[in-house]
């Protein structure tokens, strides 16, 4: 594919350096906000710009893409500033945003597909909400049991989870900060999981009431962080972590703020 | 020796359900699900026959537990059409720490809340050895999960070619 | 086993499920003439990529202001 220092379209349509630019921009962006680690970026970006035969260089910040691409004769350069589209973590679009970097590498599809397709994954709907609600509460339910808890403590896990769960989905949908949206979940969930303690409920109402709340540790931002730091992207692996150990200490103030209220011992 | 099959065989059950749970939060493919389960189950078990049978400390049991879920998601990700972190990274969070954490939280409030020095002192450790033992469980962890990426690098980055 | 603490998780097990039922309840009402995406909060409608010939400074101008 030829690039073309004017733009002007030729008979194959050649894409110009500035559509090239933004492209690489956004996709980034999105991997970006999608919770991929820095190292998948780069590779997927570099994969496509060796197809489209440019060259392109990124730095990968916290909240920003900076992106430059150069034509490989040098004479073309397009340089853009973009935000991180804040999607949340999404494996789903993660993996297909991938596919299509093979995709392209592979001649399977041209560019301008490549937008248009990019463009579709993203618009593409997550799983019901519903189907996720009652699957984390199964999951915390379980971590009960692996941390000991009896019938009596799941049962009250289950239930705690999934009011609180269901609260943090509704207030991230209204746009509430997410420290709040945590802080308030977790006092929740701990709240009604400390029933176990209140009224003799179980035999391991400590294990209820430690793992009611365990939904809410943003696991994977912290797995992400380290694995950003083992390649050497230490802003943003400082930065990974520094959110999830905000919101790890959100979770906390949650849970002994409902534990000070009911007057348990910590 | 029947009872700690079935103790073995529980674990690894209640770690897959965990980890399915957990990984439906960040959408994973739905050909990845089934992967998780199976990983998740196999490297919880590991660490369990490893810190109960073996005697390991938990640091270097969850580090060989994470290298086996790691193998095992490189091993997957070709078949599951997804990059090795979909698989791995849901499959690694039944194994973080949460009571470590819990405990550093608690001894951090309780050494502000008493002042004096005996109940300080007190605090003060279970602040240090819950707050180092969490960091190095997670550390651990991803390095050991890490590891098997980045020597089979063509395996992991190519798997959704 | 406080009176206060009592009172506290009775507040707390009741007040929020029969909140977020009644949310529910009023959302599911509301979507008769509304437009269906809100039920499900897609907070996609933006066009994040830049195809070319579409009006890409628009979105711009939303990020801005948010």
């Amino acid at each position: 594919m030829n690039i073309c220092r004017d733009g002007m379209e030729h008979e194959t349509a050649s894409p110009t350096i500035e559509e090239i630019g933004k492209f690489f921009a956004d996709y980034a962006a999105c991997l970006l906000g999608c919770g991929a680690t820095c190292i998948r970026i780069e590779k997927n970006i570099g994969r496509m710009a060796e197809t489209l035969g440019v060259e392109a260089d990124m730095t990968i910040l916290p909240s920003h893409i900076l992106m430059t691409v150069n034509s490989k004769d040098g004479l073309a350069t397009w340089s853009t500033n973009h935000r991180m589209h804040h999607t949340g973590i999404d494996y789903c679009i993660n993996t297909k945003l991938s596919r299509l970097s093979w995709a392209m590498a592979d001649g399977k599809i041209g560019f301008r597909e490549a937008v248009a397709e990019a463009k579709r994954i993203v618009g593409e709907q997550p799983a019901p909400e519903w189907v996720v609600l009652l699957l984390a509460s199964a999951a915390n339910t379980s971590f009960c049991r692996l941390f000991g808890g009896d019938g009596e403590s799941m049962l009250l896990v289950f239930l705690a989870t999934m009011v609180g769960y269901r609260l943090k989905q509704v207030m991230l949908a209204a746009k509430v900060d997410v420290r709040v949206v945590f802080l308030c979940s977790a006092f929740c969930s701990s709240v009604i999981s400390a029933g176990g303690h209140l009224f003799g409920w179980g035999s391991t109402p400590e294990v209820a009431l430690g793992t009611s709340v365990l939904y809410l540790i943003p696991g994977i931002v912290y797995i992400n962080s380290v694995s950003d730091m083992l390649d050497g992207h230490y802003v943003c692996a400082y930065s990974r972590f520094m959110n999830a150990a905000m919101l790890t200490a959100c979770l906390s103030l949650g849970l002994c703020a409902g534990i000070l209220l009911l007057g348990l011992s910590l | 020796m029947n009872d700690m099959l079935l103790n073995i065989f529980q674990d690894g059950f209640f770690a897959a359900i965990a980890a399915v749970g957990f990984a439906s939060i960040s959408h994973p493919p739905r050909n990845a699900y089934a992967w998780c389960a199976v990983i998740a189950a196999v490297g919880h078990a590991v660490r369990y026959v490893l810190t109960t049978l073996l005697a390991v400390h938990i640091i270097a049991a969850s580090t060989l537990a994470a290298f086996t879920i790691g193998l095992l998601a490189v091993y997957a990700a070709p078949r599951a059409k997804c990059p090795a972190e979909t698989c791995l990274f849901p499959a690694l969070l039944p194994m973080i720490p949460g009571m470590y954490a819990y405990r550093t939280v608690e001894g951090l409030l309780l050494c502000l809340y008493h002042s004096e020095e005996a109940a300080f002192m007190h605090n003060i450790y279970m602040l240090a050895y819950n707050g180092f033992t969490c960091a190095f469980i997670v550390l651990g962890m991803v390095l050991g999960a890490t590891i098997p990426i980045y020597l089979f690098k063509k395996i992991s980055f190519r798997a959704t070619r | 086993m406080n009176n206060h603490s009592v009172i506290i998780w009775v507040a707390v097990t009741v007040a929020v499920p029969l909140f977020l039922v009644a949310k529910a309840l009023w959302q599911l009402w509301r979507v008769n003439g509304f437009r269906l995406n809100r039920l499900f909060e897609l907070g996609k409608e933006k066009e994040i990529f830049y195809v070319p010939g579409d009006d890409y400074f628009n979105n711009d101008e939303d990020e801005y202001m948010s």
